[in-house]
């Protein structure tokens, strides 16, 4: 029974969750850090690369999401 | 030459507005106004993510950051943007569904029907035709940079009574159809557009630069804290926001199924691949000194410094596209808006004939106020989801199924947009969170307490 409610909230767990947590998660520890590429910030540079991440992680909800259907 | 190029552009659109009539003489209003049903993935994403890139992010998005020196408006911007697309995964089918239950092509049909009441309805109505005026006049703020470049010499009140034509054209012509045809046009043109510019800036960086990018551009502070509850609460509020707003829920109508919805959103993160870019065009404008214009400009005055005429020409009517399209599709959803759900017992063969008055009655009100106040773009566009974001909590209570009676949705709405504007009028620091996050959670604690008096009566 709990398999199954973990399985059904998976989509939700991967899909929703953790965009957010990979896009807010790391704000209050990157934002005021002094390291910097080419003079960018590097919460700067984390963001763009949560850019593809974000789509992967909406893939993979899918997938999950058509098996569940 | 410069208004060859932008004249090619608007021709182009102009086209494709009427091949997009063919086959489709829409006499019904809801096929007009919102393609009820009929858009599969294609032009269900094209329809949708234009958002992604209207001029809001073009010029907004660089204006901003050139304005501030500040990375907040960075991180703020692209996040709310980049999170509404896993929002909208989850919430856009439930929206749908919950929609087709109704046969709603507005969101005040919605909950005039959740609700069972006309009067909760035509409120949430105008509620939200009040919110999208200040958003029509960004687009003529905005639209004015743009035709000014193009040294027609004519005054800027004709210049944009000249772009409001346009876009009443665009929608007279086919309705939605032709904003989410136009759309191919318009993005294939900005995302040229801004690789092209951004490709020269890179290229020229390096040259006349007057001081470093970690000299212009700050981090962090003394009031990191704050600035960073101001970050996370914005994206979170906006990202929820932008999925309630009045075009995004068209586009939602708009769609076949919810597996159409779904494999659409999968791929529009990936659309926001060239804002890093547009980031690059900020940075230039940060390090180099004598662009000229105001900070919304900058991307207008790095593509004419570095464009041949006529190439620049095409890269402003690409910025123009932005905004004509972006207005076609909002006017559409307030003309269905205004007609199905505010106007009393308006017949549905004169649906369209009140619509189209209403989009230029819109479009009217839009030039004049833009005429009037010079204002920063990413200002109104934080004002709007202040206000936008309350009809959060109502919508969830239609997609759950929760029966509450009306007037605690009105009573909650109404709480929840005072608090809002009234926080961010009196310009309450609240430790760094936006305004929208308390006046929210008044919002649900109204509607909370209806739900729960409701089942008490109905037990």
């Amino acid at each position: 029974m709990r398999g199954r409610i973990k399985r059904r909230n998976m989509p939700l767990i991967v899909g929703l969750f953790l965009p957010f947590l990979l896009v807010l998660g790391p704000v209050p520890f990157l934002y005021g850090a002094s390291w910097r590429l080419e003079g960018i910030p590097v919460a700067v540079i984390w963001l763009f690369i949560c850019i593809p991440l974000v789509a992967l992680c909406l893939l993979i909800a899918s997938r999950l999401t058509d098996e569940d259907a | 030459m410069i208004v060859f190029g932008f004249g090619l552009v608007m021709l182009a659109a102009l086209c494709l507005a009427l091949v997009s009539r063919r086959g489709h003489h829409e006499a019904d209003p809801r096929a007009f106004f919102a393609a009820h049903g009929q858009f599969g993935v294609v032009l269900f994403f094209l329809l949708s993510v234009g958002e992604t890139y209207s001029i809001g992010s073009l010029l907004g998005f660089p204006g901003g950051i050139a304005a501030t020196g500040s990375i907040d408006i960075v991180l703020w911007f692209v996040g709310y943007i980049l999170l509404a697309f896993p929002v909208g995964f989850f919430l856009y089918p439930a929206l749908w569904r919950a929609g087709r239950r109704s046969s709603a092509i507005t969101l005040p049909d919605l909950v005039g029907a959740h609700y069972r009441s006309r009067v909760a309805e035509s409120l949430t109505g105008l509620v939200l035709v009040m919110l999208m005026l200040p958003m029509g006049t960004m687009q003529f703020v905005g639209l004015a940079g743009v035709l000014s470049r193009l040294g027609l010499g004519f005054s800027p009140l004709v210049l944009a009574g000249s772009a409001a034509f346009m876009a009443f054209l665009f929608v007279a012509i086919a309705g939605l159809r032709a904003a989410a045809l136009i759309s191919v046009l318009k993005d294939t043109l900005v995302l040229l557009a801004i690789l092209l510019v951004a490709g020269l800036t890179l290229w020229h960086f390096p040259a006349e630069q007057s001081r470093s990018l970690a000299e212009s551009l700050s981090s962090g502070g003394s009031s990191a804290g704050s600035a960073c509850a101001m970050i996370m609460s914005t994206i979170i509020v906006q990202a929820v926001g932008f999925c309630v707003a009045p075009q995004a829920v068209a586009a939602i109508f708009s769609a076949r199924s919810p597996a159409v919805i779904r494999r659409a959103q999968i791929w529009m993160p990936l659309y926001m691949a060239l804002f890093p870019l547009l980031f690059v065009v900020a940075a230039y404008g940060l390090t180099h000194a004598g662009l000229g214009g105001t900070p919304d400009q900058i991307f207008l005055a790095v593509t004419s410094r570095s464009l041949p005429g006529w190439v620049a020409g095409i890269v402003y009517g690409a910025v123009a596209l932005t905004a004509l399209v972006w207005l076609g599709s909002v006017c559409l959803s307030l003309a269905a808006i205004v007609t199905r759900n505010i106007v009393p017992h308006v017949p549905p063969a004169q649906q369209k004939r009140v619509g189209l008055l209403v989009i230029a009655t819109y479009l009217v009100f839009a030039v004049v106020t833009a005429s009037m106040h010079p204002v920063l773009l990413v200002s109104l566009n934080k004002l709007f989801y202040v206000g936008l974001v309350q009809m959060l909590p109502g919508v969830l209570a239609c997609v759950a199924g929760w029966r509450v009676a009306p007037l605690f949705y009105l009573g909650g709405l109404g709480a929840g947009l005072a608090t809002g504007f009234g926080l961010a009028a009196s310009q309450a620091s609240l430790g760094g969170l936006n305004p929208s996050v308390p006046a929210l959670a008044v919002n649900a604690l109204v509607l909370a307490l209806g739900w729960g008096f409701s089942r008490r009566i109905l037990r």
